[in-house]
């Protein structure tokens, strides 16, 4: 595995830039955080990199062939389907006993068969965030992940985390600093 | 004037009467049989091709610019100006299907354009980060979402396909169907056929409506489960 490496990103929306210039490199198998105020772009720079944006110009290395997974700022689960039916929809060799044990270890123990939209705000998360962490992947992005859960489950999820993204190349969005120390990264990337 | 007059106005009881004589004749059931599966072919036919269409359209912007200028005709025309058109190009055995199929068409083709385009594009773009592979990405992403959008477009179809598919009958009066029945009752002013038919019209069709939705629910059901 190679380190992802971005060349002068520039990406402008309606004639606002948001992202200028910016260079960065993600090294492979590490978590890399990315701190910035809102609206200077971060989420833009997570979509380019997913491939659902283009860039006006720069260059980006180390991604052909990548399979990508992530936690987005919204949940964006499928609401009819039950926790386990979300987790296996993007990984159809989990089997449903491994989904469950799954969702035990960050505290859903008692909804594997309640839709999706039945859930709060708390389990909900935590779904999106196993869905993402059990799927095959080579490089995870996870955009503010832990937002919404409460101190408790914020620890217990974020050891989760760390746990199951050893050693992969992670980029991690977040507003706190201590998140970026708990999930071990490695660099701070800074947008202005 | 009007009070007294059986052939204006029949008394309930007597439509019902009238109702008892035919529900034992075998001809009563031919011409149910003979209209639902006709006026059943229209709609599903109608159904699978506006399901197709629909489908192409959202994908193909330009199959929805061929199509469009096609379905405003179907709409903006009036449904007794095809099903003359239709008696002089074919015979009236199967014209109940053709008529139920042209107002089935638009209603379910313009619905479900509408549900997959409302599609959220955040869990489109979930599916595509994920690499959801197409198949399962409409059953377990795009239906769902879509559903609700087809069961009010087979809702409103429903209806309008038999009142079209009737009335068609009873211009074209194709032997043993309702509508002859309907034509029947007018040629000879039997007001005791006409509304005891009319009762049978719209309880096959409430019936045939909510078995359909009934079914739908139950496939709503399945595609919750993994």
């Amino acid at each position: 595995m190679q380190d992802i490496v971005i060349r002068g990103l520039c990406k402008a929306f309606d004639g606002k830039q948001v992202l200028r210039d910016f260079s960065a490199a993600l090294p492979a198998g590490q978590v890399t955080g990315l701190m910035a105020p809102s609206g200077a772009g971060k989420t833009t720079l997570l979509r380019i990199l997913m491939g659902l944006e283009t860039p006006d110009r720069g260059i980006i290395t180390g991604l052909d062939g990548l399979r990508l997974s992530a936690v987005f700022q919204e949940d964006r689960l499928c609401e009819n389907l039950n926790p386990v039916s979300n987790l296996r929809l993007v990984t159809p060799a989990l089997s449903w006993e491994a989904a469950e044990a799954a969702l035990a270890t960050v505290g859903l123990t008692d909804c594997p068969r309640q839709p999706a939209r039945e859930l709060s705000g708390g389990m909900r998360r935590r779904v999106a965030i196993l869905r993402a962490l059990l799927t095959e992947y080579d490089l995870l992005f996870l955009d503010e992940p832990f937002k919404g859960l409460d101190r408790k489950t914020k620890e217990i999820v974020m050891a989760d985390t760390r746990r199951r993204c050893a050693g992969r190349t992670v980029l991690f969005v977040t507003h706190d600093p201590t998140e970026l120390e708990a999930m071990g990264a490695v660099q701070r990337l800074e947008l202005s | 004037m009007a009070i007294d007059q059986r052939i204006i106005l029949v008394s309930p009881l007597r439509v019902l009467a009238r109702l008892t004589e035919l529900i034992p004749t075998l001809d009563f059931w031919g011409a149910i049989w003979y209209s639902l599966v006709r006026i059943t072919a229209g709609f599903l036919l109608g159904t699978a091709a506006g399901v197709v269409l629909a489908a192409l359209s959202a994908r193909f912007r330009r199959v929805e610019e061929l199509l469009a200028p096609a379905l405003l005709a179907i709409k903006s025309i009036p449904v007794a100006s095809f099903i003359i058109l239709a008696l002089i190009l074919f015979s009236s055995k199967n014209l109940a299907v053709l008529i139920s199929f042209l107002i089935v068409l638009p209603v379910l083709y313009t619905n479900l354009l509408s549900g997959i385009r409302a599609a959220d594009p955040q869990l489109l773009e979930m599916a595509r980060v994920f690499r959801v592979p197409a198949l399962r990405g409409i059953r377990y992403v795009y239906l769902p979402q879509v559903l609700p959008y087809f069961r009010s477009a087979c809702g409103s179809a429903l209806g309008l396909c038999w009142k079209s598919g009737i009335a068609a009958e009873v211009i074209g009066m194709p032997d043993g169907s309702i509508g002859e029945q309907l034509q029947q009752a007018k040629i000879y002013l039997n007001t005791p056929d006409l509304f005891a038919w009319t009762l049978v019209i719209v309880l096959v069709s409430l019936i045939f409506e909510k078995v359909f939705l009934a079914l739908l629910k139950r496939g709503e059901r399945a595609l919750e489960r993994m």
